[in-house]
C-alpha cells in the first residue's frame, strides 16, 4: 500500500511539473525572451552561467560547483540550489534552459531533450579561443551578450598585459600533477604555460592531451619550473610522488610552483589568472646561465618510449 | 642432510639468475640511459640527474623487488610446509589482503603521516589477524578445502573493507588506488619505502628460516615431530609472526601481489627432494627472481600504462592454480 501511494505521489509530482512546464511555455513573458530558470549540469557550464546570469535566474548548478578545489565560484554556488544530474531531478526543477558539457552522460541529456526541454551542450575549452567561443555562445543564450563581450575584452586585455612583458626566451616548464600526470599539446593548461612565457615539457616530448610524465623523465629533463596542482589534505598514494626524494632533488635546481586546478580545469575568463601567476613565476626564475649545471654537457639524451621527441628548431 | 652438492648447484643457479634480473631491473625504465652510463651513474653519483634516477628511483625499485619476491617465495614455502598443504600461500590465505587493509587504514587516516612506522605495523596487525582468523575458521588439522575456503572468506572481507575505506576517503584519488592495493606495483617507490619495510622483512626472514628442521619433522606428522623434541607452539608462533612481519611489511609498500608464494615453492620442490628445510632458501631466491622478472616485464610490455604486478603474476599463477586443483582432484578420486 505504502509503495503505491508513494508511486502515486511521484506521478502526481511529474504531472504537476509537466503542467508547470507547459504553463511556462505558454506564458508570453518567457517565449523567445532570455531564460529565467537556467539549469547547468556541468562544472564548466556552471561557472559560465554564474559569471553571466544573476543568481535569481539560476535554477540550479551541479554539486561540483560548490567544491572550491574545482570551481572558482564555489562561494556563489553555495547560495544556489544544486543537483546531482539525474534527469528526474532536472525535470522537477522546471528549467527553461539546460546547459551541459557535451561529454555529459548522454542518456540524461537524451531524456531531457525527449521531454521537450531546451538543452544546449558546450564542448570543453582546450584553448583560450575555445573559452571566447563558449563565453560568447553562453552570453547569446542567456541574453547577456554585452556582459559576455565585456568579460572577453577584459580577458584579452589581461592576456595582452602578460604578453607585453614576456621575455624573449621561453623557459622550460613541466606540468606535474598527482599520479605523475601532465598535459601536452591541445590542452588548455599547455596554452596557459606557453602564454606565460614557457615551453611545455610534455608538448615538447610529443604528448597530446593528458597523459603520464614518468618521474624519471622529469628528473632527466630538468625543467626550469615544475608546476604542480594543489594537493588534497586527505592523503592518497597519488600525491606521494610530490614527496619522492628524486623530486626534492629536482627542487634544488628547478623552481616549483603550484597552480590551483580550479583555474584551468574548466576554461573560463578567470583562467587568465593562471597565466598571470605563472608569468610571475617566470619573472622570478634566474636566467639560464645560472642554471647551467656542471653535468649539463654530459647530460644523456632522454627519449620516452611513449612520447617520441619531435624535431625542434 | 642429503643432496648437498645438487643443492649448491640449484642455489648457485638461482643466485646468478637473481643477479641478472637485478641488473636488468636497474637498466629498464622510461629514461633512456645506456647500460654502462646507468651503472656508472649508480655507483659514482657524478652524472647528476642520471645518478638521481638510478639511485633514487630504479635502485629502490629493484631492491624492493628482491625483498618482496623473496618474502613471498619464502613465506609460501614455510606455510606449505607448516600447514602441510600445497595450496597454502599468503595471497590465497588472505594474509596479503588483510595486510593491505591494515596499510590502507594507516595511510588514508593520516596515521602513517604522523608516525611512519604505523604503516608496516598496521599491515603486520592485519596479517597476524588473517593468519589467526584462518586458523580459527579452518580448525586444527584442516583439510585443503576448508583452509582455502577460510582464506577466500578472509580475502573477500578484507578486500571489501579496503574498498570501503578508500571510497570513504575525501580524496578523490583514493578510490582509484583500490587497484594498487589489490594487484600491487613497485612504481615510483623510494628508499624511504625500503628503509621502512626492511627491518620487518629481515625479522620475518630470520623467524621463518629457523623453522626448517621442524618442518622436516612435521612431514612425519605432528605427533612424531613433537616426539622428536620440536615444540609445536613455538614453531607455530615463528611461522605466524615471521609470515606476518615479512608479508605485512612487503604488502604495505607494494600492495598485495598474488601467486608468487604458490607457484615458486611448487616448481622448486621436486628439485630439493621435497624436503621443506631445503626448500626455504631456494624458494626465497626463486620468488625474488620471479618478482623481478615480472617487474621488468610490466615496464617493457606497457611502459606508459602502469600495468600492475599482480596482473602479470596472475597470468602465470592462475593457470598453474587450475592445474594444481586438477591434479588434486585426480589424486582424490
Amino acid at each position: 500500500m505504502r509503495s503505491r501511494s508513494r508511486r502515486l505521489g511521484f506521478i502526481a509530482g511529474i504531472v504537476t511539473a509537466i503542467l508547470a512546464a507547459t504553463a511556462a511555455g505558454l506564458n508570453p513573458a518567457f517565449g523567445d525572451e532570455a531564460p529565467q530558470r537556467i539549469l547547468s549540469l556541468n562544472l564548466c557550464t556552471d561557472q559560465l552561467v554564474m559569471m553571466l546570469a544573476r543568481p535569481e535566474r539560476i535554477a540550479a548548478v551541479s554539486h561540483l560547483a560548490r567544491d572550491p578545489k574545482l570551481s572558482v565560484l564555489a562561494g556563489t554556488a553555495s547560495q544556489l540550489p544544486i543537483i546531482n544530474g539525474q534527469a528526474e531531478e532536472v525535470f522537477l526543477l522546471n528549467p527553461d534552459l539546460v546547459v551541459s558539457g557535451s561529454y555529459h552522460v548522454s542518456a540524461t541529456v537524451d531524456i531531457l531533450k525527449r521531454l521537450g526541454l531546451k538543452v544546449e551542450e558546450f564542448p570543453a575549452a582546450n584553448s583560450f579561443s575555445d573559452i571566447r567561443t563558449n563565453v560568447r555562445r553562453m552570453g547569446r543564450l542567456l541574453g547577456e551578450s554585452e556582459k559576455a563581450e565585456a568579460l572577453i575584452a577584459k580577458l584579452d586585455a589581461r592576456l595582452q598585459r602578460v604578453a607585453a612583458r614576456r621575455r624573449q626566451r621561453a623557459a622550460l616548464a613541466a606540468l606535474f600533477y598527482a599520479n605523475s600526470y601532465t598535459s601536452g599539446k591541445d590542452t588548455l593548461a599547455s596554452e596557459v604555460v606557453e602564454l606565460a612565457g614557457f615551453d611545455n615539457l610534455a608538448s615538447r616530448l610529443g604528448l597530446t592531451g593528458t597523459g603520464e610524465l614518468p618521474l624519471e623523465i622529469l628528473v632527466m629533463e630538468q625543467p626550469e619550473l615544475v608546476v604542480t596542482g594543489l594537493s588534497y589534505r586527505a592523503p592518497a598514494l597519488a600525491q606521494e610522488v610530490f614527496s619522492h626524494p628524486a623530486l626534492s632533488y629536482l627542487e634544488k635546481t628547478s623552481g616549483k610552483t603550484a597552480v590551483a586546478e580550479n583555474l584551468w580545469l574548466c576554461g573560463t575568463p578567470l583562467t587568465v589568472e593562471a597565466v598571470e601567476a605563472l608569468a610571475v613565476a617566470r619573472d622570478q626564475l634566474p636566467s639560464r646561465t645560472a642554471f647551467a649545471k656542471a653535468d649539463n654537457t654530459e647530460h644523456p639524451r632522454v627519449v620516452a618510449p611513449s612520447m617520441p621527441r619531435d624535431n625542434r628548431p | 642432510m642429503t643432496g648437498g652438492r645438487s643443492d649448491w648447484l640449484l642455489l648457485g643457479t638461482l643466485a646468478v639468475t637473481l643477479c641478472v634480473f637485478f641488473i636488468l631491473s636497474l637498466v629498464t625504465g622510461p629514461a633512456a640511459i645506456s647500460f654502462f652510463e646507468s651503472l656508472d651513474a649508480l655507483f659514482t653519483g657524478r652524472a647528476g640527474a642520471a645518478s638521481i634516477v638510478m639511485q633514487e628511483i630504479r635502485l629502490p625499485r629493484a631492491i624492493l623487488g628482491v625483498l618482496i619476491g623473496a618474502t613471498l617465495g619464502l613465506s609460501g614455502a614455510a606455510l606449505q610446509g607448516y600447514l602441510r598443504n600445497p595450496l597454502a600461500e599468503p595471497g590465497l590465505l588472505g594474509i596479503s589482503a588483510s595486510a593491505s587493509l591494515g596499510a590502507v587504514l594507516a595511510i588514508y587516516t593520516g596515521l602513517s603521516a604522523l608516525f611512519s612506522l604505523a604503516l608496516p605495523l598496521m599491515a603486520l596487525v592485519g596479517a597476524v589477524g588473517a593468519v589467526l582468523l584462518v586458523r580459527a575458521l579452518a580448525g586444527r588439522g584442516a583439510t585443503t578445502i576448508t583452509l582455502i575456503l577460510a582464506g577466500v572468506a578472509v580475502t573477500s572481507f578484507a578486500g571489501a573493507m579496503t574498498s570501503l575505506a578508500l571510497n570513504l576517503s575525501p580524496n578523490p584519488f583514493a578510490a582509484l588506488e583500490i587497484v594498487f592495493w589489490m594487484l600491487g606495483s613497485l612504481k615510483d617507490r623510494s628508499m624511504t619505502h625500503v628503509w621502512l619495510a626492511l627491518p620487518f622483512i629481515l625479522v620475518g626472514w630470520v623467524m621463518l628460516f629457523q623453522v626448517g628442521r621442524a618442518l622436516d619433522a612435521l612431514t612425519l606428522g605432528e605427533a612424531s615431530a613433537a616426539s622428536l623434541g620440536y615444540r609445536l607452539d613455538r614453531v607455530q608462533a615463528l611461522v605466524v609472526f615471521g609470515t606476518a612481519a615479512s608479508v605485512g611489511a612487503a604488502t604495505s609498500v607494494s600492495g598485495a601481489i598474488g601467486f608468487v608464494g604458490l607457484v615458486v615453492p611448487h616448481i622448486l620442490r621436486p628439485l630439493v627432494g621435497a624436503q621443506p628445510s631445503r626448500l626455504l632458501l631456494a624458494s626465497a631466491l626463486g620468488g625474488a627472481v620471479v618478482l623481478l622478472a615480472a617487474d621488468v616485464a610490466v615496464r617493457i610490455i606497457a611502459p606508459e600504462r602502469d600495468l600492475k604486478l599482480g596482473v602479470l603474476t596472475a597470468l602465470i599463477g592462475a593457470p598453474f592454480f587450475f592445474w594444481l586443483i586438477y591434479k588434486q582432484q585426480r589424486e582424490v578420486t
